[in-house]
Parts: structure tokens; C-alpha cells; sequence
């Protein structure tokens, strides 16, 4: 949203000035952070319960509904070196002498819980393989015996399988209050961002942010007096990241300067805003103390800048000022993107904070200067670059001015590091020990990992087993707001819906959905189809089936005096495809391994199918891919001819070989028979962002021959002209928008690969040969809703195909419409926020003109766009029943 | 071939119902329910305090013999030798489940003395082949509700995560094949790190919905623990608690069959819990500071109990009669109560459970040498009728993960599970409960598996 949009919604400028920017920069720094982490105390397993002041009540047993948490707490020093162009982050930390104790009651809700200091939750079991809300009751906080705080927060864990070992990560947000000693009277605000450990133990960064006007608790930067830390015994340091096997990356984050405005970005819901807030991190570090003598202190040291940070925050702005008893909701979406000395930037991280608490800030000096303190965390939801595939959590505990936009932000990144792949422990563990332990372990992991994949047996035939990945569903991480609060997630607006925004530039865009490749296959029966009958009158229900494999050429030119030509050259066997078509009825919903309801084929009238059990190998089969997929049969008629066509789409759902790994949409039109089976041309297009598939050059297709179809297949590219054409929301007759209006730029592609010596393709886009006007009907609300390979979004559309000569005459055009489309989510690694779909479909062909008056056949579309953006990148395939050989060129239709 | 039951039963999820009680406060819900009390209400029936264990007309020995009149069926199952049978295979692209087939043999439990040096530890035998299993295992989403007769939606296995399953179809036969029976049954994957390595660890509660030859006309319900291997198999054990009120499944004098140690890297422990005298054994209820109720407070004894069967003496397939041995230990535990939850659980709608439990092991002078907690994370309670007037009468299955051990336990890893009959009234009134319970420890290194040499009837094959 524009400045003066908002303004037209009466909202307020965050920017504007109550008092000077550099004041309440100021006034938000004076702040004693302690930094600490938490090592589980000594307390014996008989010792824990939950219920200490009644040991008859079992429901205190440890383990069961909640967990006792003592710990004691540490400084905790981290040093992040600058970010490397190949190696990213180098991360110091080590954990040094004790500050105090931390003891809490750890109740797991059931549900997210309400903001009820002292009140138990609705209970629910702990369970170390679920997500789990919990709150923080009976919370303390001790510092050198005198010097305490209670507290009380709402938390949740996430279970994380990190090579084939489950993992409990955990969370916590939580108000500080009832200080005594030091800490009386004060207040503030505490995170937890650490791990739950097989023994029911919390190790993790805890971290209090505690207002200090006066300058009582903490040091400038530039005073001396606090000694550094001494590390823990070398073993100690060893066991304590040996079970948190985390890097923490502890940032402070501020405005680059009085100048940095913070935007209103697209509303999320009804009463929400979206704040977009820019920002840089720098290092920090916290020296500590907790000394009998001097009492307790601190100290913030920030170092030099490493990342920029994009915050999107979600809150209700216009809110009463959060409380103690009643704080106020919001989320952020955090994107980090960390630069090396260059100020390149070396990857990004995303997090994400889903459960957030904000409490009113007053500053004594600033009257009137609204202000606030707040916490929250949320997961790693994705890396880019150097950092992807990292996972792991986030947790905030920051404040800030409003108006002026002033920001004091303390953000810890806790990444799962099981490898020290961001570690470099040599700063504070001096050790030598320590080191030869590290090296010591290294070694033996090494070894252990020679004799088998790390996770085991299992990580052989699923290799997630190997990795880092969450184990719980994303929409189990999301936050469940109560029915009447005001960060309740809901769509966007749908009027708001604008397309074209740019996330990132339109050329990036466009850029990164080409990073695909495109295989065009023409797959023949190598048998006659066995047919599957059902038991009860021995109808066919389906049809298993091995097609031959080759390449196939069908370039095309379109020319005044010729027309539209295409050739359509086989060349040499490449593998083979088996597949298994189950008929299922029309509103069939199709699943992987869902066995479908027996349904007779009839070839009089048009028919769903399901493709399961689909194979396609290249080559000697070392390098393919399983799909699944639905189609349809199309009965045609045309000049008193009858043919079957089928149209089918189909997701990848894995590779093998060089596709290990790959992602992909294919699509097929074709002709069919119960006899002779299906016989047609392939489309697969397979995200390649790494470009291992595309080469320069690939040889000419081999001895191409004679083959002869009654289809003629005409290739070519859909894509916009630039950036300035604009996608529009189409509205309904209801005045809810039912889809978008698209116009694309035709051009002629030539599409080559080769299976020898590994797949390799080679993908080139010739001249403008026509354009396309295209309204798509989709549901723009499953926009905020992933479309998987399990569950695609399904669409509708109708496109009109013209093709223009270089001269610009129209040499014809053709409409393609109903049949059947399906969507999925598309990740761009290299543009992280992007939102992105890859589409396949089939429809009919229909109202043709000029070269194409009274063509029927099918059309096939394989393609990925951006979505804000609309970068759009389209593989089209006109399957043309043309037995005269029509559309093909000259040459072939001699050969006929 | 035994006939499939034609009605389908429905075996709704805990977190379905949202909700969750006890197994042995579940009768309190019953009254609770019924007479809308308020939570303060309920303290004042709690204090009202009823001094004998009122079991009616009958006196406790009287109950226990009826609840007791079950037999017990300690099954290993696993694979076939290679190439007698058909081999256990997964199910879809991508894998949505397992057939797993192969061998049923009897495992024998047998606690070995537990001192403070050994600490708790079990000689696991297993007979020779004893007849043929083959089960069907669907993952399915979480929020499914199951039914026999019913295919769920296919869910790819992800063994990355704790997934719902559904036992879609477990037959076993014993012996010849005459004596066998069908169940059904729903629980969950639980992925593990054990040396090294993830394991597949899957438990389930089921309930006998067929049975033929001898088992035929007895009711009956299962639970089992294992895990599923990367190959396809199942390898794990279940417990078979059949109804037998007649005595014709139990005999007291067993000829024992010959076994050999199991080879596993898990041990099994077995053992039974019950009721016994004192106040530390009275149930009780658990509030909240606020004076909401938690749930139901419950204490009983550990007992050695050790139980084999059959399948080649005179009379066909036989279990041992379940005797109660020393007291080796005892439990306290926890179960929570909903007020929300219809109360009765049925063959068709079992009633759902949850809790939390430790389980302390005496040495030979009655000090604690090592103790587990578990957390019941799925337990399923059906009520029967065993002709005993106004007395509410059930057995149940459950199970759930370990999630802490101290003393000779420290570091276990593990899926506690049971198979149980109990009367069960209103606390502070009395109640008569056996459960069999049993242990499926992470075993690696054999920490836990007693010496097997010097034991009775042992062939050492």
C-alpha cells in the first residue's frame, strides 16, 4: 500500500517525529540485555515434578503433561565473522561462568494457549514428535541470590528430525516482572530459543531485555569494568554443543539512519497492516556479570554489519497500548539477507515470527513518545544461497519507538548445524582439548558416515531421513489466533490483489522460472496395452502399458506463403515409459495410492483417467523419474473422421539418476485405443536452477525418420514482452474477482536433448511468430494456499492463439478451452519471498480461422510463473488432427 | 479363512475428540457426565468418603477371578525365512503403507531377579515358528477416523515424521491354520535414533473382530510395539488379550515349547500391574490451584507374571493361566479427565484414553533401583459385560513412548504399551484391575537382556 493510501485509511505515519529520531534511538539503547544460556542444573530425574508442593498428585510426574525446567544460566559469547563469499557464516560461541538459575513450569496446552499468567492451561501430553503450545508458569529468574524477576510466557516446540534423529526445538516469549534486590521494580520482556533434550532437559539462548533508564544494570559500550568471560571447561563446552547442536547468529538490528522510512505494505486482513520495515544487523555481544561485589551489569557490544533485514511485520496498529495482562498480537516475516565484505550478498535467511507479544514502552525522559517492547519466534522457513536448505528457529526481543520509527532489536537465529558447518571454535574455547575433541569427533562421524548415509537404512530409500527437516506440517506451525483477535490469518483481500507488484524485479523473475529445461518425447507402444478388467463383468477399467521412447523435433515457422509449418522428426529410442491408466469418474479426486472406483472405459463419450505406477527412464534407465497424473479422453470429429485423443498432466513425484531430486510438470496429447494403447508427444519441463541439464549444444537428432501420424504437433513459447504488460484481475458477475486476463508474446522454440553420456537439453527461443489473449479462471484465495503434488490447485481457461507472419499478417488462430489444469507451488531458491506456480494442462481445440478454420485437436501447456510479478514462461504444444499432413513441412508431407 | 466382521466399527483419534481420560478414573466421567456436576461438586463426592471398596454383591476376590478370566498371548512376529512364503512388500508410489507377512511364534517375558548391580533385566525367548501373520499397515492423516470395512485416503509414509497408521487388516493364524483371528486397529509411527541410525518403531491398539477355530466366539483386543524395518517388515510383538470365560483358551499345566534367545536390538519386558491393600493404593482425584479438574490419581502393585502358550498340546492352541507373582515394583500414575467425552467405548467406537505413569522396580530388599515414565498417548477402552451386576467392567489396550528413565533406566529409550481387564468404581471405592503390561526397550548393546543360559527349560538352539 502507497503512503497515501494509507493515509486515506486514516492510519498513522510511523515516521513522523513526536520527538527527535536520534532521542528515541537513544532512549530505546538505554536497555540491560543479558544474553545467557541455559545449561539443565543437577536436579536428579526423582527431583522434577510439576507439582512440587503435593508429591501425591501424579499428575506432577515430569515428562507426562509438562516438564519442571532448572537451569542454570551462563554467559554466553558469540562472534560471527564476516560473512564469506563460500563459506557464509563463522560463528565463535562459547558458553562462560554462571550468571544464575532459571526455573520454570513448563504446561503443555492444549491449543495455543491465552495470555493467563498464573492460570493452567486446557492440558495436553507432551509429545516429542508434535508441535506443542505450552506456558511458562512459576518462572524465575535469579541472578547471584538477591537479584530476581519472575516471569510468564506462552511457548511452543517444533520437532525437527536432523539425520535421522529426532529433535525437540522449543521456543518461548515471556513478560518479567515482581524484580527484587537489583531488579526491583523493573520490568521486561524474555525470550527462550533452544532445545528440549531426550532427558526432559532445556539447553538454549535465553535471553532478558530489561528497561534501564537510570543506567543501574548496564555499562556504555566504551566503559571498562566487566571482565571477559571465562569459558566453561573445554569437556563441558564439548557435551553442551554436542547435544544443542545449533550455531546462534545473535544480531542487533537498528535503522541505517533517521531517513529509512517504514512503509504500510499490503493489508493481510480486516483491522491488520503489514509494516515494512528495513533494517541492518550488525554482531553483537553481551559481557555480563553477576559478581557479589559490584552486582549485577551488563554490557552491549555492537559490531560491524553483516545483513540487511526486510521485516514485514502484521499487527493491529491502531490496538490499545499492550499490557502485562493483555499484550498485543503480531507476526513478522523476516528476511535476512547477509553480505560479505563486499557488500554482496551471500544468501538469505527467512523467518518467520508466528507467535509474537507486544507490551506498551513509556520513556520518562521522551513524554508522550509511544513506544513498545516485544518478543516472539517462529521457524526458519527457508535459506537461499549459502543458506539453503538451513533450518531452525527465530527469537526476537527487541522494542521500538512509534513515530519516529526508531528500532532497538535484538534477533537470534538458532540454526541447526549438526556438521559446525557455520562454526569456527577456536575464539573462546582456548582448550586445546577442546580442539582435539571436536577433531576427534569429526573423525569418527566421517568414519561412521563412510559405512552408511547419515539416518541410516532408511535415508536409502527416503532421503529427507539424511537431512534437516521439520516434523511437523507447516500449517501446524501457523498460529491459531483466537476467533475475535486481531491478527487472525485470513486471505488477502482479493481486491487488493495486484499482480504485478513487483517482490522482485519483473527480470529476475522471468529470469529464474527459466531456470528450467524442457524434454519433448515421442512415446510409441513398444506392446499392446494389457488390459485391466474388472472383476465383476470384465469390462476394461484401465490399461498398463510400456511406451518406446524418442526424440522428437517439431520446430516451427509460420511464413506468408507457407503457412504454419511444422516438422515432425523422430529420431533415435531414448528409453521407455510404463504407466498404468485406471477410468475413474469425471469428479474423481484424485491421490497418489488412492485406489480409484471402478469405472468401465467408453470410448464414445469423453472420460477421466488416473496415471499411477508412471516410470520414465532415459537411456539404460539410470537416470528418469515416477509421475502421477490424471487425463482425459477427447472423442473428436472432423470430415466425417472420429478420433480419440486424450490430454493428460502429471507432477513428478520422483527422481532417480541425474533427476534425483528434480521437480516437474509433464503433459501428454495424443491418440488412444484399448487396442493399440496411447501413442503421442511428452512435454516435461524440470526446474534446473542449478543448470546441471542445459548445456550450449546438444547433437542433431539421429536418423530421423519416415514416422508418420495423424497428428501433427506444433511447439512454441508463451512469455510476456516485459515488465509493462500488465496481468488484470477479471471480476465476476458476483463482483469477486474469478481469475486474470493474460497477454503473451508466441515465439517459435527449438527444443533438443540427448540421453548418451547423461540427459543433457539444450532449450532456444526463436522470433515472435503470434501473441496470445488468455483469461485464466482461478481461485486467486488459493494463491496463500500451497498447491501441492498431492492436492494442485485446479484451473480453467480460455486462450486465443494467433500466428502472425513477419510481416505481421495473421496467418490464423485457434481457441483452446475446458479440459483440465492443475498447479503447484514453485520455489525460486535464488529470490527468496517469490511466490511461483508451474501449471500444467490440456484442452480442446476449437473456432479456428484462417489456417487453422475447422482444426480440432488438443493443446498442451507446461509452464511457471510468477505470481507479483507476473513473469510468465509458457511451453505450448498445438496436437493437431491433421491426417493430411497439413501443418507438416513440404518434405514431411511428401514422405507421407 | 475367517469371515470378515460385515459391521464396520469406528475408532475415532484422541485428538479427534479432543479429549482424553484416564483408564482407570473413566468411570468417574460416567458419573460426572451424568449428573452434570460442576467440578466443586465433584470434590465434595470425592470427600464424601465411601469405606469399603463396594463391589456390590460380590467381594473383591470374587471380582478379580472374573476379571482375570482372560488369556494372554505373548506373539513375536517377523519375517519369514527367505523363500517360504510371500514376502512383506510396501504398498503405493510414493509408500503408503506395508504388507508385511511372515512367521508368529511365542515370546516368552521373564524378568531375571532384579538386584541393584543387574538392575532390571528379562530373558526374551521365542518358540519356533507357531503360524503365519499377515497385516495390512495404511498411514493416513491425522485427523482420520478409521473403520475396517473403510480404505483411508492414501497418505505417503514419511519416515522423517510420527505418522497416524491404521492396522487396516492383521490375520493371524496358529498352528495349521484352523485356530486364527482377524483385528483391526489404529496408532503410530514413532521415529527413533537408535545406534546410530532411525528406526521405524510402530504401535497400535487393535480389537479382535474375527476369530475362528478355538479362538472362535471369544472377544478380544490387541496391542502391539515393533517396528517397521526398511525392508518392509514388521518385527515387533503383541499382546492378545482373548475374554475366556469358559477357561477353554488357558490351561495351568503348559508343556513349554522349545525356544531359543531372540535376537533383536530391543528387549521386552513384561510385567503385570494390580490393585493392592493401603492407602497409597486408593485412587484420587487431581485439581487444579484454581480448583478445576485435572483427572484421577492411581497407585497399584508390580507383580512378576510370566505367560506362554501353545500351539501343539493335546488341546490346540493354550495359553498358560496368568499368575501373580512377588511384587517387583509399583506405579503411580495420572490420567486426564474430559467431561466433554461421551463415556462409553464400544467395539465400534472405542473410548479413547491418555495419561502419564512411572514405573519403579524394587531390588531384593524393596529399594527402588531404576524407574520409567511413559506417557499413554493412545489408549482405547471398550466396555464389557462379564455378568457381573453394576459393576462397569472393561478391558482396554494402550501405549506410548517413554520419555524419561532414571537409576538403572537413565537414558532408556522405548515404547510402553499393555493389554488390560478391569472393574472399576467411583474412588475412593475400590477397584480391581490386571494389566499385562510390557516394554519395548532400545536395546543395542543388550543392557537389559538377562543372561539366558541358566534358565529353566532354556534351549540354548
Amino acid at each position: 500500500m502507497s503512503e497515501s493510501a494509507a493515509s486515506s485509511l486514516k492510519l498513522p505515519d510511523v515516521n513522523l517525529e513526536t520527538h527527535p529520531f536520534e532521542n528515541v534511538q537513544r532512549a530505546l539503547d538505554r536497555v540491560a540485555y543479558f544474553g545467557m544460556y541455559a545449561v539443565p542444573d543437577t536436579a536428579s530425574p526423582e527431583d522434577l515434578w510439576l507439582t512440587p508442593e503435593e508429591r501425591t498428585d501424579y499428575f506432577g510426574l515430569n515428562g507426562g503433561y509438562g516438564i519442571d525446567v532448572r537451569c542454570s544460566l551462563h554467559r554466553f559469547d558469540t562472534r560471527i565473522g564476516e560473512p564469506h563469499p563460500t563459506n557464509g557464516l563463522q560463528v565463535s560461541q562459547a558458553v562462560g561462568e554462571r550468571l544464575g538459575s532459571f526455573r520454570s513450569k513448563l504446561m503443555i496446552s492444549r491449543g495455543e494457549p491465552d495470555w493467563a499468567p498464573d492460570v493452567e492451561p486446557r492440558v495436553l501430553y507432551f509429545d516429542s514428535w508434535k508441535s506443542r503450545y505450552f506456558v511458562l508458569l512459576d518462572t524465575e529468574f535469579s541472578f547471584g541470590g538477591a537479584d530476581s524477576l519472575k516471569g510468564y510466557a506462552v511457548g511452543r516446540t517444533y520437532p525437527v528430525m536432523i539425520q535421522g534423529r529426532p529433535t525437540l526445538m522449543a521456543c518461548a516469549v515471556g513478560d518479567l516482572f515482581g524484580g527484587e534486590g537489583k531488579l526491583a521494580g523493573s520490568t521486561g520482556t524474555f525470550v527462550l530459543n533452544g532445545t528440549i533434550t531426550p532427558a526432559l532437559r532445556f539447553h538454549g539462548s535465553v535471553s532478558c531485555r530489561i528497561p534501564d533508564p537510570t543506567g543501574d544494570l548496564h555499562l556504555p559500550a566504551a566503559a571498562t569494568g566487566i571482565p571477559a568471560q571465562t569459558p566453561l571447561a573445554a569437556e563441558r563446552q564439548q557435551e553442551i554443543w554436542d547435544t544443542d547442536a545449533a550455531t546462534y547468529v545473535c544480531m542487533r538490528g537498528e535503522k541505517a539512519g533517521p531517513e529509512v522510512r517504514t512503509e504500510y505494505g499490503q493489508p493481510p486482513a480486516e483491522g491488520l497492516v503489514s509494516l515494512v520495515t528495513p533494517a541492518v544487523m550488525k554482531t553483537v555481544r553481551f559481557e555480563s556479570s553477576a559478581d557479589p561485589n559490584s552486582g549485577l551489569r551488563t554490557q552491549t557490544v555492537i559490531g560491524s554489519k553483516i545483513a540487511d533485514l526486510e521485516a514485514t511485520v502484521v499487527l493491529d496498529i491502531l490496538a490499545p497500548p499492550g499490557t502485562p495482562a493483555v499484550p498485543n498480537f503480531f507476526t513478522t516475516r523476516n528476511v535476512y539477507t547477509f553480505l560479505d565484505p563486499s557488500r554482496r550478498p551471500v544468501g538469505s535467511i527467512i523467518a518467520e515470527v508466528e507467535l509474537g507479544r507486544s507490551f506498551a514502552l513509556a520513556f520518562p525522559d521522551l513524554p508522550g513518545q509511544p513506544g513498545m517492547r516485544y518478543g516472539g519466534f517462529g521457524r526458519i522457513v527457508e535459506g537461499t544461497g549459502l543458506f539453503r536448505g538451513v533450518r531452525g528457529t527465530l527469537a526476537v526481543n527487541s522494542a521500538i519507538g512509534v513515530a519516529p520509527h526508531a528500532l532497538s532489536m535484538l534477533n537470534v537465529l538458532r540454526i541447526i548445524d549438526p556438521d559446525r558447518r557455520w562454526r569456527r571454535d577456536t575464539l573462546t574455547i582456548s582448550a586445546s582439548k577442546a580442539i582435539s575433541a571436536s577433531k576427534a569427533v569429526s573423525a569418527s562421524k566421517a568414519s561412521a558416515a563412510a559405512a552408511q548415509p547419515p539416518g541410516g537404512r532408511w535415508a536409502e530409500r527416503f532421503p529427507a531421513v539424511s537431512q534437516v527437516t521439520y516434523m511437523s506440517e507447516p500449517d501446524e506451525a501457523r498460529p491459531k489466533q483466537p476467533e475475535d483477535s486481531p491478527t487472525q490469518a485470513a486471505p488477502a483481500p482479493p481486491q487488493a490483489l495486484d499482480l504485478n507488484v513487483e517482490t522482485h524485479p519483473f527480470d529476475r523473475v522471468q529470469s529464474a522460472i527459466d531456470e528450467a529445461t524442457f524434454v519433448e518425447i515421442l512415446c510409441t507402444p513398444s506392446e499392446p496395452p494389457k488390459p485391466i478388467r474388472a472383476a465383476r463383468d470384465g469390462d476394461i477399467t484401465g490399461l498398463s502399458m510400456r511406451q518406446d521412447l524418442r526424440r522428437l523435433s517439431t520446430a516451427v515457422e509460420v511464413s506468408e506463403d507457407r503457412g504454419i509449418e511444422a516438422n515432425n522428426l523422430a529420431g533415435q529410442p531414448i528409453g521407455a515409459l510404463t504407466q498404468r491408466w485406471d477410468f475413474v469418474p469425471v469428479d474423481y479426486y484424485a491421490v497418489p495410492g488412492a485406489d480409484p472406483p471402478t469405472t468401465t472405459l467408453d470410448p464414445s463419450r469423453s472420460q477421466r483417467f488416473v496415471i499411477s505406477d508412471g516410470q520414465c527412464s532415459f537411456g539404460a534407465g539410470a537416470d528418469g523419474f515416477r509421475g502421477f497424473g490424471t487425463g482425459m479422453t477427447v472423442p473428436t470429429t472432423a470430415g466425417g473422421r472420429e478420433d480419440l485423443l486424450v490430454g493428460a498432466v502429471g507432477d513428478i513425484s520422483g527422481g532417480f539418476g541425474k533427476l534425483e531430486g528434480a521437480t516437474g510438470t509433464y503433459v501428454f496429447g495424443g491418440q488412444f485405443s484399448a487396442e493399440s494403447g496411447w501413442q503421442g508427444q511428452l512435454m516435461l519441463r524440470i526446474s534446473d536452477s542449478g543448470g546441471t541439464l542445459r548445456v550450449p549444444t546438444v547433437p542433431p537428432i539421429e536418423t530421423p525418420d519416415r514416422w508418420s501420424s495423424d497428428l501433427t504437433y506444433i511447439v512454441f513459447r508463451g512469455q510476456k514482452r516485459d515488465a509493462s504488460e500488465r496481468t488484470e484481475v477479471v471480476m465476476g458477475p458476483d463482483g469477486l474477482p474469478r481469475g486474470f486476463a493474460l497477454r503473451q508474446e508466441l515465439r517459435s522454440v527449438d527444443l533438443e536433448f540427448a540421453v548418451d553420456g547423461g540427459l543433457r537439453t539444450q532449450v532456444d527461443f526463436g522470433p515472435v511468430i503470434g501473441h496470445m489473449e488468455s483469461e485464466v479462471h482461478l481461485d486467486l484465495s488459493y494463491l496463500a494456499t500451497p498447491g501441492t503434488g498431492r492436492s494442485p490447485i485446479p484451473f480453467e481457461s480460455r486462450n486465443r492463439f494467433t500466428l502472425v507472419a513477419a510481416s505481421g499478417r495473421e496467418i490464423g488462430s485457434i481457441v483452446a478451452e475446458g479440459g483440465e489444469g492443475r498447479t503447484f507451488d514453485l520455489s525460486l531458491a535464488s529470490l527468496p519471498g517469490q511466490k511461483a506456480l508451474r501449471f500444467g494442462a490440456f484442452q480442446r481445440l476449437a473456432h479456428g480461422t484462417g489456417a487453422f478454420t475447422g482444426v480440432t485437436g488438443l493443446l498442451t501447456d507446461n509452464s511457471a510463473v510468477g505470481v507479483a510479478p507476473h513473469a510468465t514462461a509458457t511451453m505450448y504444444v498445438l496436437c493437431i488432427v491433421d491426417p493430411q499432413g497439413k501443418f507438416r513441412t513440404a518434405m514431411q508431407r511428401r514422405s507421407r | 479363512m475367517i469371515p470378515r466382521a460385515s459391521a464396520g466399527f469406528r475408532w475415532p483419534l484422541a485428538d479427534v475428540l479432543d479429549g482424553s481420560v484416564s483408564r482407570s478414573v473413566h468411570s468417574l466421567l460416567r458419573l460426572f457426565q451424568s449428573s452434570h456436576q460442576s467440578a466443586a461438586a465433584v470434590r465434595t463426592i470425592a470427600g464424601a468418603a465411601v469405606e469399603d471398596e463396594g463391589f456390590g454383591p460380590y467381594t473383591k476376590r470374587q471380582v478379580e477371578d472374573v476379571v482375570d478370566r482372560a488369556a494372554i498371548f505373548n506373539l513375536h512376529l517377523g519375517p519369514s525365512a527367505a523363500g517360504s512364503g510371500g514376502a512383506s512388500r510396501s504398498l503405493g508410489s510414493p509408500v503408503h503403507g506395508f504388507l508385511t507377512r511372515g512367521m508368529l511364534a511365542g515370546l516368552d517375558i521373564d524378568l531375571a531377579p532384579t538386584t541393584r548391580s543387574a538392575g532390571v533385566r528379562a530373558h526374551n525367548m521365542v518358540s519356533g515358528p507357531a503360524g503365519h501373520h499377515t497385516a495390512e499397515w495404511l498411514i493416513v492423516p491425522e485427523d482420520h477416523i478409521a473403520f475396517p470395512d473403510r480404505r483411508p485416503p492414501a497418505t505417503p509414509l514419511d519416515p522423517t515424521r510420527s505418522q497416524r497408521v491404521v492396522l487396516q487388516h492383521l490375520e493371524c493364524s496358529f498352528g495349521e491354520g484352523s485356530d486364527a483371528f482377524i483385528a483391526f486397529g489404529a496408532g503410530r509411527t514413532m521415529p527413533t535414533f537408535v545406534a546410530g541410525e532411525l528406526r521405524l518403531a510402530v504401535a497400535a491398539v487393535g480389537e479382535v473382530i474375527s476369530a475362528s477355530g478355538k479362538l472362535a466366539g471369544h472377544e478380544g483386543n490387541l496391542t502391539l510395539a515393533g517396528e517397521i524395518t526398511p525392508t518392509n517388515d514388521f518385527v515387533g510383538h503383541v499382546v492378545l488379550r482373548m475374554v475366556d470365560l469358559d477357561g477353554t483358551l488357558r490351561s495351568s499345566s503348559l508343556a513349554a515349547p522349545v525356544r531359543k534367545p531372540l535376537e533383536l536390538g530391543a528387549t521386552y519386558l513384561a510385567f503385570l500391574g494390580q490393585k493392592g491393600e493401603g492407602p497409597e493404593q486408593k485412587n484420587t482425584l487431581s485439581f487444579t490451584r484454581d480448583g478445576r479438574l485435572r483427572g484421577g490419581n492411581v497407585a497399584t502393585e508390580l507383580h512378576r507374571g510370566q505367560v506362554s502358550f501353545t500351539v501343539d498340546g493335546p488341546g490346540g492352541l493354550t495359553a498358560s493361566d496368568l499368575e501373580s507373582g512377588p511384587i517387583i515394583g509399583r506405579e503411580i500414575g495420572f490420567g486426564s479427565i474430559d467431561p466433554q467425552l461421551a463415556p462409553a467405548g464400544t467395539p465400534r467406537s472405542p473410548f479413547p484414553f491418555d495419561g502419564v505413569a512411572q514405573y519403579d522396580f524394587f531390588d531384593e530388599r524393596g529399594e527402588i533401583v531404576g524407574g520409567i515414565t511413559t506417557n499413554v498417548v493412545e489408549g482405547r477402552r471398550i466396555d464389557i459385560d462379564l455378568g457381573l451386576v453394576d459393576q462397569p467392567t472393561y478391558r482396554f489396550g494402550f501405549f506410548g513412548p517413554i520419555v524419561a528413565g532414571s537409576g538403572c533406566f537413565e537414558g532408556v529409550t522405548g515404547i510402553f504399551y499393555g493389554a488390560s481387564g478391569s472393574v472399576f468404581n467411583i474412588p475412593p471405592a475400590g477397584q480391581v484391575v490386571t494389566h499385562f503390561y510390557a516394554a519395548r526397550l532400545d536395546d543395542p548393546d543388550g543392557r537389559f537382556r538377562a543372561i539366558t543360559g541358566n534358565r529353566r527349560g532354556v534351549s540354548n538352539v
